[in-house]
């Protein structure tokens, strides 16, 4: 086996040992594999990601994204929470409820950075 | 028209490079996106009124009241995603043995809703109590905030630490408290 890491690990991977002419054929693929990378996300990226993550920080809301105000929702009968995110977010979590019945209706949030 | 059909041949041929390029892409950022990857977070919760002694226990909760090391209540509420995670962390088991099970305050809307989310994560296994709109956990400690762990000596509030990983918290309090405890 090489004593040279770069063909050692190559031969680990199958047994490639070009490395010179691999290493800018890598860079090429990579850089084009980045911008069509960028391109699907400019593209699809930014609704895919709001769906995923529900766009409501660290709060679990029945109406996400949020239905209403977080002043709206506080103004009546509703269920108020704190819940601690990554890093240093914390947020207030409410869900405006029926008064009489108990059921959620709509949904608010808001969040701070420590 | 062979013209035509090279031209779209080649176009093809470049698509099916970047689509490949793309997937080789992201597999060399998968390190950076591993699934199951959470913040392990850990910090005082400061709202917590340390020193606190609640006024009355609800049944679940009771012998904390009397144990004079260190008690452990983990809150948990229904409407944070954290919350969902850790739920899922001590759904698959609490510590390795060392630690043991802590109580668990559900904070919920209403009854209904928090025991749907105890039985949905196999919770029942433990102390728990569902406490609707967190009004006991407010009046007694304070707490507003989830998910927190509260460390309880002789029935008072002796911490309280919001955290997103189990493990963490074990390793980096409840442990210690417990060594701190050891003869």
């Amino acid at each position: 086996m090489s004593d040279d890491p770069n063909t050692a690990g190559d031969a680990c991977l199958g047994g490639h040992t070009s490395a010179g002419t691999s290493i800018p054929r890598r860079r090429f693929l990579a850089g084009l594999g980045a911008s069509g990378l960028v391109v699907a996300e400019a593209l699809f990226g930014r609704t895919a990601a709001a769906e995923a993550s529900g766009d409501c920080s660290c709060c679990n809301l029945v109406y996400c994204p949020p239905n209403t105000t977080y002043d709206s929702c506080t103004s009546t009968c509703h269920y108020l929470w704190g819940c601690a995110g990554s890093g240093t977010i914390t947020c207030n979590c409410c869900e405006k409820k029926n008064c009489s019945t108990g059921a959620y209706y709509a949904s608010a949030y808001t969040c701070w950075v420590h | 028209v062979t013209l035509f059909f090279a031209f779209v041949l080649l176009a093809l041929a470049g698509a099916v490079v970047v689509l490949f390029a793309m997937m080789g892409e992201l597999t060399a950022r998968l390190p950076r996106l591993h699934v199951g990857y959470r913040d392990p977070f850990l910090r005082p919760l400061e709202e917590a009124q340390v020193g606190a002694r609640p006024n009355a226990w609800p049944p679940p909760l009771a012998p904390i009241a009397e144990t004079e090391g260190p008690a452990f209540i983990m809150v948990l509420s229904t409407a944070c995603a954290t919350c969902e995670d850790v739920a899922t962390q001590l759904s698959e088991g609490f510590g390795n043995g060392d630690v043991p099970d802590p109580a668990l305050v559900i904070s919920s809307g209403s009854r209904r809703t928090g025991e749907d989310f105890v039985k949905r994560h196999g919770l029942d296994r433990m102390p728990c109590y569902v406490d609707e709109e967190g009004e006991w956990l407010i009046r007694s400690f304070g707490v507003k905030t989830s998910p927190t762990a509260l460390v309880l000596r002789n029935g008072a509030l002796s911490s309280a630490f919001v955290f997103g990983d189990v493990a963490t918290l074990n390793r980096e309090v409840l442990e210690k408290q417990l060594e701190v405890e050891a003869p």
